[in-house]
């Protein structure tokens, strides 16, 4: 008994040995093989920069070094302002959503790169320059195809990494008619969907392929070290931007920071993502809207479009924005029609409560269009009403409209001295 | 559907059914664009529902009012109001609305409206890339 009990013992502590002590006996040896491994430094490429801040349309020289057999093929560029961009899949009519999307983005290419796409097991080398050629012409372009083909999408790393939400809807036409943007699915949570989705969201925010992609010259020194100049525009967002460069999937810099400094009169408009003088939109503002008011309508009509084709402002922001600014001008002619009696309550609330059920999905079929479709809806109302002002020109209709007028004045003439004998 | 509208003693006849539908095109395509309906309602008020001018004149803000309002809290609703840009706008507008009345009565009115005809097409064409 006792013996048998020793036995226990004896092997519970030559168990117990073994179980605290077999980490280090088994792991020693394979820390040995492993070690010289780890002690080699990763392959890195030292990135530095000749400024910390910089002004729009400076040159701002990169230099560094890259490790052995290695070449800067490509700079990603980021901007830490984030805004909203949305697009609706016209396939699978689902809508997409993103808060976080960059206000600016570019990834500067190698001109003398040559990308390798794998073909089914096959390698084929095709110069970048060639690649960038091609998309540049086909208006069409697809982000994603074009990441793939020029390999770029080894450099497209600062996006996948800060988008954290990406919301999903599915659309329906019924439900867009209700002013709903469809049936809420889950917020995308894989990353490989994450950063496809976020690839499509900045096309959809910057449009044109040059805008994101730039071939530039990176000078690759026989000795390892590298340099590039790159400039950002003026209306680039303030702050600070994310640079980095990269070689190839494995090998790419830290990266390091540069500040946009912008002063008066350059203002940075943070939901359209831009930065102009201000002066610029203030004098088209007043300039449109001093001869809306002279020819009776008001400015919107022409000041939408121009924001657009001037600035580049999405179209959705532009909407947004200057829709409100005639709220006042409406309700200071309203509440001055309602003193002197002018207003038809039935017939302005009767039309009002259809206008007001347009108003609610207007909004709503603005994120669903695109900049090109919402262009073409805006040319065509454009034309419509140049029809409408040409046809208010003609003698019919200024026959028939002097005697109205007349009685207009007439009754303003009346309405006013009413009000004069009631307040006094 | 006629609604019986009383304006100073006068009585008019309104098609409700024909000034419901065009309201409602006219609200969606203007808050689509983000531009006020006026140009648009008038005539509809006055051309296809045969109302007087004096009639329309106020009737027809409040009734775009109420589109406004709607569209402009849904746009700031879907984060879409840039407040900045929006302030901008709003100080140039609300200065033209006290330059512009002192410099129309020099014009004659008709040749504003056909300068603008010319103007609106062009920027028209040039928004269907008919125009480069």
């Amino acid at each position: 008994m006792r013996y048998k009990f020793k036995l226990n013992l004896w092997s519970f502590l030559l168990f117990f040995f073994l179980l605290v002590f077999s980490k280090n006996l088994l792991a020693q040896p394979q820390g040995n093989t492993t070690k010289p491994e780890a002690e080699a430094p990763p392959l890195k490429i030292e990135l530095k920069a000749d400024k910390t801040s910089f002004k729009g349309g400076e040159k701002i020289k990169l230099t560094g070094k890259v490790p052995e057999g290695y070449k800067v093929n490509f700079i990603e560029i980021t901007s830490k302002e984030k805004v909203q961009v949305s697009r609706l899949d016209r396939k699978e009519f689902k809508f997409y959503l993103s808060k976080e999307i960059p206000a600016f983005y570019q990834i500067w290419i190698n001109e003398e790169y040559i990308a390798k796409i794998d073909k089914n097991g096959t390698v084929e080398e095709k110069p970048v320059k060639e690649i960038y050629q091609k998309y540049k012409q086909n208006k069409k372009w697809k982000i994603g195809e074009f990441l793939r083909e020029s390999n770029a999408n080894v450099a497209f790393i600062t996006p996948p990494k800060e988008i954290k939400q990406i919301d999903v809807w599915k659309s329906t036409v019924l439900r867009a008619i209700i002013g709903s943007r469809g049936i809420k699915l889950d917020p995308l949570t894989d990353k490989k969907e994450i950063s496809k989705e976020a690839a499509r969201l900045i096309q959809v925010r910057f449009k044109k392929f040059e805008k994101i992609f730039v071939l530039t010259k990176i000078k690759n020194n026989p000795d390892g070290t590298f340099e590039a100049e790159i400039t950002l525009p003026g209306n680039a967002p303030k702050g600070d931007f994310t640079v980095l460069a990269v070689a190839s999937k494995e090998v790419k810099s830290d990266p390091i920071q540069l500040t946009h400094q912008i002063s008066f009169p350059t203002v940075y408009f943070p939901v359209a993502g831009t930065s102009t003088n201000i002066f610029g939109p203030l004098i088209l503002s007043f300039a449109i809207c001093t001869f809306g008011v002279i020819m009776g309508a008001g400015g919107g009509f022409i000041l939408n479009p121009l924001l657009i084709l001037i600035y580049g402002l999405p179209h959705g922001v532009v909407a947004g924005s200057v829709m409100p600014t005639v709220l006042f001008s409406q309700a200071a002619g309203i509440y001055n029609y309602s003193k002197i009696g002018f207003i038809n309550w039935k017939l302005g609330i009767g039309v009002g409560i259809f206008m007001l059920i347009g108003g609610f999905i207007g909004p709503l079929l603005n994120q669903f269009v695109t900049l090109e479709e919402y262009k073409f809806i805006f040319g065509v109302i454009l034309l419509i009403l140049a029809a409408l002002l040409f046809w208010q020109t003609t003698p019919g209709y200024l026959e028939k409209n002097k005697k109205e007028r007349a009685i207009l004045q007439e009754y303003l003439k009346r309405a006013k001295e009413a009000k004069e004998k009631k307040s006094s | 559907m006629k609604l019986r509208i009383e304006f100073w003693g006068q009585e008019f006849y309104a098609n409700m059914i024909i000034g419901a539908i065009g309201g409602f095109i006219i609200a969606v395509a203007s808050s689509l664009g983000g531009f006020g309906g006026g140009p648009f309602v008038v005539p509809l008020m006055t051309v296809i529902m045969g109302l007087p001018i004096y009639v329309v004149v106020g009737s027809s803000l409040l009734a775009i009012f109420f589109n406004t309002l709607m569209a402009s809290s849904r746009y700031f609703f879907f984060g879409q109001t840039d407040l900045l840009l929006f302030v901008v706008m709003a100080v140039g507008a609300i200065t033209a609305g006290f330059v512009g009345p002192r410099i129309a009565k020099k014009l004659s009115p008709i040749w504003v409206k056909r300068v603008a005809a010319v103007g609106v097409t062009v920027l028209g064409l040039k928004l269907l890339n008919v125009l480069g």
